[in-house]
């Protein structure tokens, strides 16, 4: 099998915990620029927060299935995008949702929200991304 | 030369993931990055009404998509003459050595674990092409 992404050597981690691949992020603005960056930035960071969102709500209405195929998929787009704890989280859910611990998913949810908004708020600091836009 | 004959460098990538966001990712990794010309599809019924126009050298296949999934999507495009060469390589998280056996036998040529670099992902691409056409 082809070798899967790798976590960069230099990540950034918050108080909390948050680890975000820095340099796999630095090394894909470098290469694309400023501009395609931070509008690759925008799409990622407020898709981000509408499916975490979305996720909540299927944990809170015990809807498993459907949340184990968003959580699945968010752990492939977080971890891409260096988005390490994010992404972790997803695939805990996915298997929480597979297994016997569903009831697990609701704190794993939560934790999923906190990491998220600390992660945005780390990348559009570290970037200095236009937060407004 | 036809859609069917094998070619010699990689150029056209067609990618089919349902997720549109990582959807943009891989297009920017691949284009802007690995000078690619890319066409992407967010389901396997798009892509099979697609793939015989663009005609792709490669074709990368999310595993896991609502509807036709990405097996299905490939026993489909195997019926299609003109592309029963063009190699697929899938892109998924669900990479265990039984899984990927699976996916060999199914007749991908590889598989792309998810979550990806998107800055390594074009040398990736091109050091499987060099695989299954060396």
């Amino acid at each position: 099998m082809a070798e899967p992404g790798e976590t960069g050597a230099e990540t950034a981690t918050e108080p909390g915990g948050v680890v975000l691949d820095i340099a796999r992020l630095d090394g894909l603005r470098r290469l694309i620029g400023d501009a395609e960056f931070q509008r690759l930035a925008d799409r990622f960071l407020g898709d981000l927060s509408v499916r975490v969102v979305a996720m909540g709500r299927l944990g809170v209405a015990g809807d498993y299935a459907p949340l184990a195929r968003e959580a699945h998929s968010l752990h492939g787009t977080a971890g891409s995008y260096g988005l390490a704890t994010v992404a972790a989280l997803a695939a805990r859910i996915e298997a929480a949702c597979a297994g016997a611990g569903s009831a697990e998913t609701l704190p794993m949810l939560a934790a999923l929200s906190t990491a998220m908004a600390a992660s945005v708020a780390l990348v559009t600091e570290h970037f200095g991304l236009d937060s407004s836009t | 030369m036809s859609p069917s004959e094998p070619t010699l460098s990689l150029s056209r990538l067609l990618y089919v993931d349902d997720d549109p966001t990582l959807t943009l990712l891989t297009r920017i990794s691949l284009e802007r990055v690995g000078g690619f010309t890319v066409k992407t599809c967010a389901s396997g019924p798009e892509a099979l009404a697609e793939v015989e126009a663009f005609a792709p050298d490669l074709i990368l296949l999310d595993v896991m998509m609502p509807g036709l999934d990405g097996p299905g999507t490939l026993r489909a495009l195997r019926k299609i003459p003109a592309l029963d060469s063009v190699p697929v390589v899938f892109m998924t998280a669900m990479v265990t050595g039984d899984e990927v056996a699976r996916y060999r036998e199914l007749g991908a040529v590889d598989v792309i674990g998810k979550p990806y670099d998107p800055v390594k992902l074009p040398d990736l691409v091109r050091a499987i092409w060099r695989r299954c056409r060396g």
